[in-house]
C-alpha cells in the first residue's frame, strides 16, 4: 500500500461511514491525530472509537483532494471536507490538510489538519477524546 | 541561482524565525497570495502579504520553525512542520510561564519565476488561547445582544461587566489587535456599557447634582466626561454624560450599579425625574478609518460630528445615538441603538461596512488604553480614590453649587491629596495583571500598580499606579508582582501623545 492509498482509504471511510477497511490497514500502534483539535488516538481500538464519534457528528461527508504529493513512505495532501452536521442541522465546508505515513506493517500515522470549531462540532472539547 | 520550492519554504521559515522582514519580502512575487484556510484569512499582493507578515512577526518572539516531510512537485512543495513561539505583550500565566503560540502545520507553497506565488498554511492559533466556554458564566450574567456576532468573530475570553458578557480576547495575538486599532478600524461589543437614563423636566439639574463637573449648560447633542462620587468624595465611576434629547441625560458608565445609586438619590429628593437602565447596548467603532467606514451607513453627518458631540440618527436604518467618543484615546465613535431588538442586524451591517476598510472585531485594547492613559471604572474603585488623586482635578467644579461629594472634595482640595496617579516604566516582561500589585517607594511607603501592560509603541512594560503624593517623577519604586519584585521608574502620563 502506498501512502496515497492510505489517504484514499481514510477519505473513503468518512464517505461510506465504514471504518472497517481503514482499520484493517492500520499498523499496530498506528497514530491517528487531529493536531489542531488536540485529538490523538493510538491503535485500532482507540481509532475505531474516535471515528465512530466523528461519524456520529455528521450525517454525510465527502472529502475532495485538490493536490497531493508522496514519497516512499509519506504522502501529504490538501483538500476540502463537506459535511452535514447533525448538531447544527447545517452543512459545513472545512478546508483540511492530511499527512499519511506507511510502513511495512501498514499505516503508521494519519494526521488530519482540520479545524471544525467554527462549526461548534468540537467547541466543547475534542470529539475524539479517549474512549474508555 | 533560482531556489527550489523546498529551499524557498525553508528560507521563509528561517527568515520568519529570525524576524528578517527584508529577507521575507524578497521571497514573494508581486502578486503573491498567502492564505490560512483554517482561519479564513487571505492576503493578496506583496504589500498586503508583507503587512500581515510584519504584524505576525512583531507579535511573537523566540520563534522556532522545523520542517519535517517536504514533498516537492515541479513548482510546488507540501510540507509538514512545527512552530514554537512566545506571544509578545500577552503577559505570562500565573506560574510565570509565557503565553505561547505553538502548533503544528502543513504548508503548501507554489513558485513562479523564482518567487513564492502562493503560500497556504494549514494552522491556527486557537489552541494557545483559552478554549471556548472555559470561563464559566453564571446565568445571572446576561448575554450581550451581540453575543452571536462575538462568538462568530472568535471571542475566547469574556469579563462579566455590569452583569453582562463583555468579550475581551479573540483568537489573535495582542499585537494584531493593536495594529488593527491603530492603523485600520475595529468594532467592539460593549453591550455591557450601560446607560443610567435620567429623564424629565429636571433631568439636567439632577444629573448636575450627581456628577462632579458643571454640566448645567450641557447643550442637546453635547457630551462630557466626569466623575460620580460618593458623599466622602470617593469615585464611584467615570461616566460619559450624553444629552441626546432635550429631556434626557444618559450617564454611560463602567462596571457599577449607577442607575440604582441615582434612583436612590432621586427618591424623595424633589427632582422631577424618572430613572432607569434602558435597553441600549452600544458598540464602539474605533480606529483611523472609522469615518470612512461609517459614512455610507450613518444617516447623519458623521464627518461633522466633533469630539464629545452626539447626534440622534439612523445607522443602517436603525435608530441610534452616535457619539464621537470611545476608549481608544483616538478617533472613534460609539453607537447606541435605542433598542436591542435589531442588535444583530446592526452588527452585521457594520461588519459589512467595515470590510473594505479591514475592520477587525476586537475587545477593548488595554495596551493602547494604558499608553494613552485612558482608564476605566476598575482603575478607580476598590481604592478609596478621589478625583484629585486620580489626576482628574479638571473634571471637578467645586464652585458650581451643591453636588454629591462636594463638601468632602472641598476638604481634600484644601488639605491636599495624599496620593497621586503616575506612570511607571517597569523592568522586564510582566505577568498578566489580574489584581492590583503592591509597590513600595524609596521611603518605604505603599502604593498600588493598577494597570500594567506591554506598550507596543514604546516596546517596554508600562504601568499606571497610585502612589504617595511625595513621590517625584524620576524616582525609582519597587513593584511586587506575582513573579517577584522588579524596579520601576516613575514617569508622567500619558505614555503616548497623539
Amino acid at each position: 500500500m502506498t501512502p496515497q492509498d492510505a489517504i484514499a482509504l481514510h477519505n473513503a471511510a468518512y464517505e461510506s461511514r465504514d471504518a472497517g477497511p481503514l482499520l484493517d490497514a492500520l499498523a499496530p500502534g498506528c497514530l491517528y491525530e487531529m493536531p489542531l483539535l488536540r485529538s490523538r488516538m493510538v491503535g485500532r481500538r482507540e481509532i475505531a472509537e474516535g471515528l465512530r464519534l466523528a461519524f456520529a457528528a455528521t450525517s454525510r461527508c465527502t472529502l475532495e483532494i485538490s493536490r497531493t504529493r508522496q514519497s516512499g513512505e509519506a504522502a501529504l495532501a490538501e483538500g476540502v471536507m463537506t459535511a452535514d452536521l447533525v448538531r447544527e442541522r447545517t452543512s459545513a465546508t472545512l478546508p483540511f490538510a492530511i499527512v499519511a505515513e506507511v510502513g511495512a506493517s501498514g499505516i503508521t500515522r494519519i494526521s488530519l489538519y482540520l479545524d471544525a470549531r467554527p462549526y461548534r462540532l468540537w467547541a466543547d472539547g475534542p470529539v475524539m477524546a479517549m474512549a474508555g | 541561482m533560482t531556489m527550489t520550492p523546498t529551499q524557498a519554504l525553508r528560507a521563509y521559515c528561517d527568515a520568519f524565525a529570525a524576524g528578517n522582514i527584508a529577507a521575507i519580502a524578497d521571497l514573494f512575487a508581486p502578486d503573491a497570495v498567502v492564505d490560512l484556510p483554517l482561519v479564513g484569512d487571505r492576503m493578496s499582493g506583496h504589500a498586503e502579504v508583507m503587512h500581515e507578515v510584519e504584524s505576525a512577526v512583531r507579535g511573537l518572539k523566540d520563534i522556532r520553525v522545523e520542517i519535517g516531510h517536504a514533498l516537492e512537485g515541479d513548482n510546488d512543495v507540501i510540507a509538514e512542520g512545527a512552530f514554537w513561539s512566545e506571544l509578545v505583550g500577552a503577559g505570562t500565566k500565573v506560574d510565570g510561564t509565557p503565553e505561547r503560540a505553538d502548533f503544528r502545520f502543513v504548508a503548501v507553497l507554489e513558485m513562479k519565476d523564482g518567487k513564492i506565488s502562493r503560500l497556504s498554511e494549514y494552522l491556527d492559533t486557537k489552541p494557545v488561547k483559552p478554549w471556548e466556554r472555559q470561563r464559566i458564566i453564571p446565568t445571572s450574567v446576561r448575554r450581550s445582544p451581540y453575543w452571536d456576532g462575538s462568538i462568530a468573530a472568535g471571542a475566547v475570553e469574556f469579563m462579566a461587566y455590569n452583569r453582562t458578557t463583555f468579550p475581551m480576547i479573540y483568537s489573535r495575538t495582542p499585537y494584531e489587535d493593536y495594529v488593527a486599532l491603530t492603523e485600520r478600524v475595529t468594532m467592539w461589543d460593549v453591550g455591557c456599557e450601560r446607560q443610567a437614563q435620567i429623564k424629565g423636566p429636571d433631568a439636567l439639574a439632577f444629573a448636575n447634582y450627581l456628577v462632579a463637573r458643571d454640566i448645567s449648560r450641557l447643550a442637546v447633542g453635547a457630551c462630557r466626561y466626569s466623575f460620580v462620587c460618593d458623599p466622602e468624595g470617593r469615585i464611584l465611576c467615570d461616566p460619559v454624560i450624553l444629552r441626546p434629547w432635550e429631556d434626557t441625560i444618559w450617564l454611560s458608565h463602567g462596571d457599577v450599579d449607577l442607575h440604582l445609586w441615582a434612583r436612590g438619590l432621586a427618591t424623595n429628593s424633589g427632582y422631577d425625574v424618572e430613572i432607569c437602565e434602558p435597553d441600549v447596548a452600544p458598540l464602539q467603532i474605533q480606529g483611523p478609518l472609522c469615518v470612512e467606514m461609517l459614512r455610507p451607513i450613518v444617516e447623519g453627518p458623521v464627518d461633522d460630528l466633533k469630539f464629545y458631540r452626539c447626534m440622534v440618527t439612523k445607522v443602517a436604518g436603525i435608530e441610534a445615538v452616535v457619539s464621537r467618543t470611545g476608549w481608544s484615546g483616538a478617533l472613534g465613535f460609539e453607537i447606541y441603538p435605542t433598542s436591542s431588538a435589531r442588535a444583530m442586524e446592526l452588527w452585521n451591517a457594520l461588519l459589512e461596512a467595515g470590510k473594505p476598510h479591514g475592520l477587525v472585531v476586537t475587545g477593548p485594547n488595554v495596551h493602547r488604553a494604558v499608553e494613552k492613559n485612558v482608564t476605566d471604572t476598575a482603575y478607580f474603585t476598590n481604592s478609596d480614590m478621589n478625583p484629585f488623586e486620580a489626576g482628574g482635578e479638571r473634571l471637578v467644579d467645586l464652585d458650581k453649587g451643591d453636588f454629591v461629594g462636594r463638601e468632602a472634595l472641598l476638604n481634600i482640595r484644601e488639605e491636599g491629596a495624599k496620593r497621586q496617579t503616575v506612570g511607571l516604566f517597569i523592568e522586564g516582561d510582566l505577568p498578566r495583571l489580574e489584581w492590583f500589585w503592591p509597590l513600595t517607594d524609596a521611603a518605604g511607603r505603599q502604593g498600588t500598580v493598577r494597570w500594567a501592560m506591554h506598550s507596543f509603541a514604546l516596546d517596554r512594560s508600562v504601568g499606571i499606579a497610585l502612589v504617595d503624593a511625595a513621590v517625584k517623577i524620576g524616582d525609582t519604586v519597587e513593584v511586587h508582582h506575582p513573579l517577584g519584585t522588579v524596579k520601576a521608574e516613575v514617569t508622567t502620563l500619558p505614555f503616548v501623545e497623539d
